[in-house]
Parts: C-alpha cells; sequence; structure tokens
C-alpha cells in the first residue's frame, strides 16, 4: 500500500525529483527566472506576429461567411457602387426553386458623432436576412435596431464616433448628410463583424440614405434543397451578362487576392521572427547550461545512473520550458491584440473588414511546442556530461562541447554560400520561390556567423599589432576560440537585423513606388473635390450642380469630372480609375510599365481602350493591342489594350479608361472626383478657400489642395505598414536586450578571471573598456552579417513585390535606415551591458583567490 | 634597487562576532636580490600579507613603502599601475586565459601597459624562452602540463621586468621535481635581476630556495622556520 502511494521512476520518488527542482530554483532563482524570461520573451514573439499575421483573409472568411449562412448564390451589379433595379431583385426572389431572397445594398459613407468621424460600409438588408441562419449580425438587439429603423454598428465604430445606442449620428453618403438614430451595437456576439467598420440597416433606410431608391447591390438566394441547378439556370437568364450569378461567398475569394501581397510579405516576416523567438529562447537556456552540468557532474558523483539523472534534468527542463512557453503565449496574445495589431485602411476601402487577431489553439500548441524545443535544444549541451568519458581531459571535453571549431566554421561558411548561390538562382529563375528563398538566406546568415567571427578577431588582432589597447586584446583574447553561446547571441542580432532589411526596406520600395504615383495622380489639377474620407476616386456622389458652381467662380479656369468605382473581374477586386482626358493624361508616368504615355493616352481618350495593371494582365497573359472583356453593368464589353500600369495603390490592381467610357457602359451620373483647374494667378490655398464656400450645402464633400489630398493618402498608407514597422521595432529591441542579458550573464559568469586580470595590473576602467568592446564586436558581427545578407534580401524582396503585388516598388537602398537599425541593435545591447559590465569590471581582485 | 618595507602593519577581519587578526604588527623588509620565504600554515595570514604587498588589501595600520612610496596611500588606479608596472605576481591558480596560446596568456598585462601586440610578443617570447617554454610558445594553455602552465604564469609575471615578485603557493599544483624546477627558476631570477621576493608557501621543502625565512602564526611574524609549525601537516 505504503509501495503504491510512493510510486518511483527510475527508482526516483517524483516528490524527489520535484524537491530536487525546488532546491535549485531557491539557489539559481534569478537565473532560472532569466532563462524563464527568454523563453516567454521568444514564445511571445512567436506566437503574436503569427497570429497577428493573415488576419484580414481570416476576418474576410468569417464575416462573409456569417453573413450570407445558408445562401448559395448571389446575383449581383459587376461593379460594387453599381446597382441594379430592385424589380430585377424582386424577380430573383420569385424564381422557381428561390427559398430565400434577401435583397442588398451595399454603398461607402461616412458617419460622424461628437468625436468625430469614420468611414464605414453601410449595408442595407431586408428584413429576412435572419432566415439565411448567418451569425454575423444575428443579437437579438442589432436585430432589433435595424428593424426599428436605424443603424446598428459595431461597438468600436461607436466608440471611435464617440456616440452610443439611441443617440443620433450623420450619415454622410453621396455628398449630402442626413442625421440618424444609432439604434444598436453590435458587440461581441461575432469577432469579425464586431470589429469591422460596417452599419447595417434596413434596405429602406439605406436606400433613402444613399439616394439610391429601388436600388439594390445584391440579392443572395437560398434555394430550396435539390433545386440548386434550378435556380442558378435562372439567376443566370436573369443576369443576362449584365449581372454577375456568383456563389454567395465569392467574396471570400476577392478578399483572400487583395490581400495576398501584404499578408505573403508579413508571413515572410512572421516566419523570421518566430526563428528570432527560437534563438531568443535558445540562447536564455543555454545561459543555465553552466550551472546545469555542474548539477549533473554533482548527481553522478552521489551515484544516480545517467537515466536518473537524464529524468531529474529533463523534469526541470520541461518544468521551465512548459511555464514560460505558457507565459510567452499569454503575452503573445496581448501583442497580437495591441502593439501587433495591423491596420488594414487601404483595403477596407474596398472590403468592409475590420481585424480582429485570434490565437488558435494551434498556435497555443506551436508556441509551447517551440518553446519546449528550445529548452530542451539547448539541454543537450549539458546532458553531454553524461557520455562514458573516453578522453583523459574532461576540462577540455567540456570546452570543447561549446565550441564551433576551425571545420565547422569551414563547413558552415562552404554550405552558407552555397546556399546563397542555389537561392539566387532559385529566384532568378522561379520568383514566386522569393518567401522560401529569403528564409533559406537566413539559414545562411547564421551559418556564416562564425567565419564573422574568425574575420572580426583577425581584424582587431591586425588593429591590436599596431595599436597599443588592452581591451583589444584582451577582446581578442575572449573571442578567439568562438563558442557556441557566442554565435547563438550573434544570431539573434543578426536575423532581427536581417528581417528588419529585407521586409521593411521591400515594404518602403513598395510605399515609395506608391507614393511617387500618388503625387503625380494629384499633380493634375491644384484643388480637388471629393467625398470626406476617399482615398482612391471610387466614392460616387450626384453632381446636383456643384461642379457648375466651381466653374462659375474667379479665378477657376475649368473643371473636370473624375469618375470611377470597384469592379469584380474573376477573382480581383479591381479599381476602374476614369478621368477625364482634359484635365490631362490620365495615366500617371511613373507607374507606367509598358508602353507609350503619349499613344496610350491617345487611344484611351478616344475609348475603346484600357490600361491594365501588370499584374492582372499577366494573369489574363495580355499585351499590348490584346483584346480583354470587362463585365460593365451594360454587359461584358471588348476592350482593347492600351498600356500596362503598375496597381498604382490598389492591390488587387486598376483598370484605366476615360471618363465618357466609364459614363457611357456604366450608365452612371455620378462622379468621384472634381479637378479644379485654377488660373495662374490663383494660389492653391486661394482657391481652395473658394471652393469650399461653394460646398457648405454639401457637407459630405470636401475640398483639398494636392499636397492635402497626397498626405491625407499617404497617411493610409503609412499607417498600412506601421505595424510592420512596430513588430521590426519590437523584434530588434527584444532581440538586442535578449542579447545583452545573454552577455551580462557571461560576463558575470568571468568575474575570477577579471579578477586575476586586476592582479596583474588592470584597473576597472580598462576591464570596462574591454568588456564593452567585445560586447559591441559579438553585436557587430551579427549586425553587419545580417545587414549584409538583408540588403541582399531586399533586393529579392522589391522584385518580388514588384511581381505579386503589382506595385511600382524600385529598388532603394535607404542607407540611414539600416544603419539606424544597426545603430538602435548596438545602441540597446551595449547600454543594458554597460552596468552589469561595470559591476563586474569592479570585481574585487580578492575573488579570484577565493575560487 | 627596489625595496618593499612594511612597517608595523595589521589587517584584521571580521568573521561574525569575531575579530580575526589576519596580519597582526608585522614589520618586514625585502631587499633588491633577496628572496624572503614566508611560512605558515593555513590561515594564519600569509596571502593576506602578500595582497598587502601587492596593494590589493590595504592595511588597518601600519605603513607599506615600496622603493619609499606608500601602497597604502595610493588611489585604486595608482595601485593598479603599481602593480601593472612594478609588480610580478605569481599565484597557485594560475588564472591562464582558456583557449589562448601560451604567448598570449604570457602578455597579458603589457598591452595594459601600452604596449602594441608586435611588442608585446617580442618582448614576451624571451621570457618565455626563459622559463623554458620556448618549443611550445603557439600551444594552447589547454595542451600544456600543469607545470607547464605555471611556467607560463610566472612568464606572465616576468614580462613586465618587474621590481618586485610575489609569489603565492606557486607550486602548489605541482609534483615534487616541477616544484624544484620552478623555485630555483624564481629564486635565480631574483639574483639575477636584483629583484626583492616574497615566496608565500606552506611547504617546508621550499624553505631551501630562499635567502631568509618567516614564519607567520595568527597574523605574527617570526624569525626563521619553526621546527613544531615545519612538523605539522598543513
Amino acid at each position: 500500500m505504503r509501495h503504491a502511494l510512493n510510486p518511483k521512476i527510475l527508482g526516483l520518488r517524483p516528490s524527489l525529483v520535484v524537491y530536487l527542482y525546488w532546491r535549485r530554483l531557491r539557489s539559481y532563482g534569478v537565473q532560472e527566472l532569466l532563462a524563464g524570461g527568454g523563453i516567454a520573451v521568444g514564445v511571445a514573439l512567436l506566437v503574436g506576429v503569427l497570429a497577428a499575421s493573415a488576419t484580414f483573409t481570416r476576418a474576410g472568411d468569417e464575416l462573409i461567411r456569417g453573413f450570407v449562412g445558408h445562401a448559395r448564390y448571389t446575383l449581383a451589379a459587376p461593379s460594387l457602387q453599381q446597382g441594379f433595379d430592385e424589380k430585377t431583385a424582386e424577380a430573383a426572389g420569385r424564381l422557381p426553386g428561390v427559398q430565400t431572397a434577401v435583397y442588398l445594398l451595399r454603398e461607402d459613407i461616412s458617419i460622424g458623432g461628437p468625436k468625430g468621424r469614420v468611414p464605414v460600409h453601410l449595408i442595407g438588408v431586408t428584413s429576412n436576412l435572419s432566415q439565411l441562419g448567418g451569425t454575423a449580425v444575428g443579437e437579438a438587439e442589432a436585430e432589433a435596431g435595424v428593424l426599428a429603423g436605424g443603424l446598428a454598428v459595431p461597438a468600436r465604430v461607436a466608440g471611435a464616433i464617440g456616440s452610443g445606442a439611441g443617440a443620433p449620428v450623420t450619415v454622410f453618403a453621396g455628398g449630402q448628410t442626413h442625421a440618424v438614430p444609432l439604434r444598436a451595437l453590435v458587440t461581441s456576439g461575432h469577432a469579425a463583424a464586431s470589429s469591422s467598420p460596417i452599419a447595417f440597416a434596413l434596405l429602406g433606410v439605406a436606400q433613402r440614405l444613399t439616394g439610391l431608391a429601388h436600388t439594390v447591390s445584391g440579392v443572395l438566394i437560398e434555394p430550396r434543397p435539390g433545386a440548386d441547378r434550378e435556380v442558378q439556370t435562372g439567376l443566370e437568364r436573369l443576369a443576362a451578362g449584365r449581372l454577375t450569378v456568383e456563389p454567395a461567398d465569392a467574396e471570400v475569394a476577392l478578399i483572400g487576392q487583395a490581400a495576398g501581397p501584404i499578408e505573403q510579405s508579413t508571413r515572410l516576416f512572421a516566419a523570421i521572427g518566430a526563428a528570432i523567438g527560437f534563438l531568443l529562447a535558445l540562447n536564455a537556456m543555454l545561459l543555465t547550461a553552466p550551472e546545469r552540468r555542474r548539477f549533473v557532474a554533482d548527481l553522478q558523483a552521489d551515484g544516480y545512473d545517467w537515466r536518473q539523472v537524464l529524468l531529474v534534468v529533463g523534469f526541470q527542463v520541461l518544468a521551465l520550458g512548459l511555464v514560460a512557453s505558457a507565459v510567452g503565449v499569454f503575452v503573445g496574445e496581448v501583442l497580437a491584440r495591441t502593439l501587433f495589431h495591423q491596420p488594414t485602411l487601404l483595403l477596407e476601402i474596398g472590403f468592409p473588414l475590420g481585424t480582429r487577431e485570434v490565437v488558435e489553439p494551434a498556435l497555443v500548441v506551436a508556441g509551447i511546442a517551440a518553446g519546449l524545443a528550445a529548452a530542451v535544444a539547448a539541454s543537450v549541451p549539458v546532458l553531454r556530461g553524461l557520455l562514458p568519458d573516453k578522453t583523459a581531459d574532461a576540462a577540455v571535453r567540456a570546452l570543447d562541447a561549446e565550441l564551433v571549431g576551425t571545420r565547422a566554421t569551414v563547413a558552415l561558411s562552404v554550405f552558407a554560400l552555397v546556399l546563397l548561390v542555389a537561392v539566387s538562382v532559385l529566384v532568378v529563375v522561379v520568383p514566386s520561390a522569393t518567401i522560401a528563398g529569403v528564409i533559406a538566406l537566413g539559414l545562411a546568415v547564421i551559418c556564416l556567423i562564425p567565419a564573422g567571427f574568425v574575420a572580426a578577431v583577425r581584424g582587431l588582432q591586425w588593429l591590436g599589432e599596431r595599436v597599443p589597447s588592452s581591451a583589444l586584446m584582451v577582446t581578442v583574447r575572449e573571442l578567439r576560440g568562438t563558442s557556441l553561446r557566442a554565435v547563438v547571441v550573434a544570431a539573434v542580432v543578426a536575423l532581427a537585423v536581417y528581417s528588419t532589411t529585407a521586409t521593411l526596406g521591400g515594404q518602403r520600395d513598395v510605399l515609395g513606388g506608391i507614393e511617387q504615383g500618388i503625387g503625380q495622380y494629384f499633380a493634375r489639377a491644384p484643388v480637388w473635390v471629393a467625398p470626406t474620407d476617399n482615398v482612391l476616386n471610387i466614392n460616387g456622389f450626384a453632381d446636383d450642380g456643384t461642379s457648375s458652381a466651381i466653374a462659375a467662380l474667379p479665378g477657376v479656369s475649368s473643371v473636370q469630372l473624375d469618375r470611377g468605382g470597384l469592379m469584380d473581374v474573376g477573382d480581383r477586386r479591381m479599381w476602374v480609375d476614369a478621368r477625364s482626358p482634359d484635365g490631362g493624361s490620365p495615366l500617371v508616368k511613373s507607374q507606367l510599365v509598358k508602353g507609350n504615355l503619349a499613344t496610350a493616352d491617345a487611344r484611351i481618350a478616344a475609348g475603346g481602350w484600357v490600361a491594365l495593371a501588370s499584374s492582372f494582365a499577366a494573369s489574363r497573359h495580355l499585351h499590348i493591342g490584346a483584346s480583354v472583356t470587362l463585365p460593365t453593368p451594360s454587359g461584358r464589353v471588348a476592350f482593347r489594350v492600351a498600356a500596362i500600369t503598375t496597381n498604382e495603390a490598389w492591390p488587387p490592381g486598376v483598370v484605366t479608361i476615360s471618363a465618357a467610357t466609364y459614363a457611357r457602359y456604366w450608365h452612371t451620373p455620378e462622379i468621384a472626383a472634381i479637378e479644379v483647374h485654377l488660373k495662374p494667378s490663383v494660389t492653391a490655398a486661394a482657391g481652395q478657400r473658394r471652393v469650399a464656400a461653394v460646398l457648405r450645402s454639401r457637407r459630405g464633400l470636401v475640398a483639398r489642395t494636392t499636397s492635402q489630398r497626397v498626405t491625407h493618402n499617404e497617411y493610409v498608407l503609412h499607417r498600412q505598414l506601421e505595424s510592420l514597422t512596430v513588430i521590426s521595432t519590437l523584434l530588434l529591441i527584444a532581440a538586442a536586450i535578449a542579447v545583452a542579458l545573454a552577455l551580462s550573464a557571461a560576463i558575470w559568469q568571468r568575474r575570477v578571471r577579471l579578477a586575476s586580470l586586476k592582479i596583474q595590473g588592470y584597473d576597472h576602467t580598462q576591464l570596462w573598456r574591454a568588456l564593452i568592446l567585445e560586447s559591441a564586436t559579438v553585436l557587430s558581427v551579427g549586425c553587419v552579417v545580417g545587414a549584409v545578407f538583408g540588403i541582399y534580401a531586399h533586393v529579392w524582396a522589391s522584385r518580388w513585390l514588384r511581381i505579386v503585388s503589382g506595385f511600382a516598388a524600385p529598388f532603394s537602398l535607404q542607407a540611414i535606415d539600416v544603419l539606424l537599425t544597426l545603430a538602435l541593435v548596438i545602441g540597446v545591447a551595449v547600454a543594458v551591458v554597460a552596468l552589469p559590465g561595470m559591476a563586474a569590471a569592479r570585481v574585487s581582485p580578492r575573488v579570484s583567490f577565493e575560487e | 634597487m627596489s625595496q618593499l618595507e612594511l612597517l608595523d602593519v595589521s589587517k584584521h577581519y571580521k568573521s561574525g562576532s569575531e575579530l580575526v587578526r589576519a596580519v597582526d604588527s608585522v614589520s618586514l623588509t625585502l631587499s633588491a636580490g633577496e628572496l624572503v620565504g614566508l611560512y605558515g600554515p593555513s590561515g594564519s595570514g600569509k596571502t593576506t600579507l602578500l595582497l598587502l604587498g601587492a596593494g590589493l588589501l590595504t592595511p588597518d595600520s601600519g605603513r607599506i613603502l615600496f622603493d619609499s612610496r606608500d601602497i597604502g596611500r595610493m588611489g585604486n588606479r595608482q595601485r593598479a599601475r603599481y602593480r601593472l608596472r612594478e609588480v610580478g605576481f605569481v599565484t597557485q591558480s594560475f588564472h591562464l586565459m582558456p583557449r589562448a596560446s601560451a604567448l598570449d596568456n604570457a602578455l597579458i598585462k603589457l598591452p595594459a601597459a601600452g604596449l602594441t601586440l608586435q611588442q608585446a610578443r617580442a618582448r614576451t617570447t624571451g621570457w618565455l624562452e626563459r622559463v623554458g617554454l620556448g618549443a611550445r610558445i603557439d600551444y594552447p594553455v589547454e595542451r600544456l602540463s600543469m607545470g607547464e602552465r605555471q611556467r607560463v604564469a610566472i612568464a606572465r609575471a616576468l614580462v613586465n621586468e618587474p621590481h618586485l615578485l610575489l609569489a603565492d603557493e606557486p607550486t602548489g599544483n605541482l609534483d615534487s621535481s616541477r616544484t624544484r624546477e620552478i623555485l630555483g627558476l624564481v629564486r635565480d631570477i631574483c639574483h639575477e635581476r636584483s629583484v626583492p621576493g616574497l615566496l608565500v608557501t606552506h611547504d617546508p621543502e621550499a624553505m631551501s630556495f630562499v635567502d631568509r625565512v618567516y614564519t607567520l602564526r595568527d597574523g605574527r611574524l617570526s624569525d626563521g622556520l619553526h621546527a613544531e609549525l615545519a612538523a605539522t601537516p598543513s
């Protein structure tokens, strides 16, 4: 009975195994805390970065499927902004085999409250939406609010404008304003719905607010069981080529296509962030290796056999890894929701989605597994003490265990160079392999660290031969044998610098290209009139004489009416940009990829010709002069390709046509912007003031100068990249601090040797300088290797972004950014090392006698 | 001609509530070219006396003069400079830098004294040859025997051509033949270079290599090698 209550594992009571760890915690609590902290930081980075990536597509999937419920088909206008007659929708609802038909009207509007104004996507629905069984707006309060004739918005949107349930809000739609009661809030019932910039209303209310009476954007159809084919055939007959019949959740694919480039680059960053997290955890555990090795030796001396030692050490490692990983997962989730949260303002123009980061169970498991893997991997050098001792000198063996020898250094360097060549060839031949190539280059970075140490030591030695410096000498001696720990420390820094240089460099190239395009796009006119939150010229409004009033103003030479909207072509939601040729070239010179600008302008102005984004043209194998059929509201219309452009600022791509062509095939009097051209004697600011006076009765419209419009758009774009910058800066700082802690611990463990140098006559200032130089050298090796490879990967990343995203992404090396990155890492780490370094340098010489 | 004088020097420690008189009113003069042996059992205060002479401790009372300069009144930086330029210190634990060669270990203090590596290497090579390691200059210290490592430590103590040699149990890790070899070397260097030397040991046999012997017991110094102490195992 007693035996059953005290079971033994390998001859050891579990209570003894726990007690031994308890004893270790009491003796080396701070060290265990540091190691656990390192693992937690690593896991937090890994989980945070991974959870924050790919949220847009996930949110889209969640929201669309939650909204359409059991609906199988959607009958829609090819252009999101272009509706069709409600009678057609009613005809669809009467088709044989249809069980439920829900009519929709979707329109981009803005709503304002005491705290400000935000753009939202208004979704007007018929009251039978709940029959589809979707969960997106299934909350009782929301449904009741909508049915009561007001708006229902997510709590986040209400908070942003400073309004609440029951309060009136101002709706800005179609260049007009309306006061509408905010009836209800969509709270936490549905993650994607509660975080998206949307507003729900009954169809009639939406039609009144937008001025689109008797108009719908689409119909969601749920067929009766077994009537799918019959319904589809009926819908296609009804569409007659003017409307589209798609699966109800077709928008999921559109979102995936639009978010693809951004999410892929984020995933690339996440993969490297995960590797850094793993290395941080590994590094933290390596700190405890010397004490654990002594502990293993003590256990062996006390008569424990190798299996029992393995059990005791394994329990300690797993316990530490598990607790630290759990903490890391929690912190990672907080990071994902806060600092790593990625706004998707640009994509929100075309897709009414917000993102809410969710740490999936698989990610929790991955985070804990990575933390445990790091803990176990770092324990391998400790457990080498269990191997039979075949060498004469155990001390040499223990030392060898931590060293990266010359042979290994050469082998790793050769492997890295082969990898570099192989990746370069692969990426040139198969551009789609760029992400894998960039990750492989990260591996090459790590492999080159030992060679980097050898080069650094040789350089310092060369300097030391010529310059009398005790710091140089001590540093060279300490770094001459490249320890595994030094390699891991430098590898953490190298990967952080590498990933930041490569990914942010690529992102900035895209941004630079877009900014150049935006500048040229809006340079056509000094003053622009458009709906308040218009980023691209997409949201239409009724002119209602506004342009005539502006044209009549003194100082105004002419006005041009630009049109535009979004159009679903296959799996792409493309921006149709239709500018008046009279105001200048409809094309933006810097965004022209193929074709002659003058010829293309003339052809587009003549009608029947379009310019297409390169990504779309490439997906359809289109070239200049080729024919392309586009699904306009007038039906499918064949155009010829006049030029190939970049995507300009819209990820899925742009189709450039003339305003006249748009008006003809889109059957809409709505305009998206008014270009106001001024006489030479009138400044832009003066012109803006005069135009603004005209717009007093059109509160939904705003007049901006070119620079104001460019600034507004650039703000949106910068916000898009903001989180990547935050993540990379945090990665850099976390890496620098973790590395500094590792260096500090290593320095502290060398106090006896420092004391012996004091006996030889070194003073504490000389020792401190030596420690700082040594730390800076380790960091510099990582920084330089990381930066060189980062710049190389940046070239590939820019090329890949150009190909995949279709943005103009001209490679430009921001040397100042790279230098700032290096300065940040080295500065933070050296600053952290300086204090413990000073304390270690002040060690009493007597310590060497107390060993 | 250098000379170290300890004048009525005392150094006391508190161990719990007990006052330990590690060095108690000790007066001692080391003249140029003279190797003085300081014998005593463990805990008798030998190492404390050595640390006082090296300026690694300051006396509670009394004065320590090296060439008429009061070491006890020097600041930390001055004392470090004193050890760097004037003192050669050999310890029982060699404290050699792992993975570095014999040469690199032996020259360690010269860059701190303002020499380039080239200059330091040239000077140190001669000293390594002098201590019998000419053929093993580039050996990593891990590959050297204990006696060879101790010789590296001695070369390290001598490369700055010190004016005072202090040795704390320099043969504690060596067998008897190596012990004789090392002690002979220390004595010869003191005599050849007219350097005063203080050899601290608890090995009575080592006393045959020194010019004068003192015994330290409970912090008190007395002339000669006390027979009863010599017979007592340390």
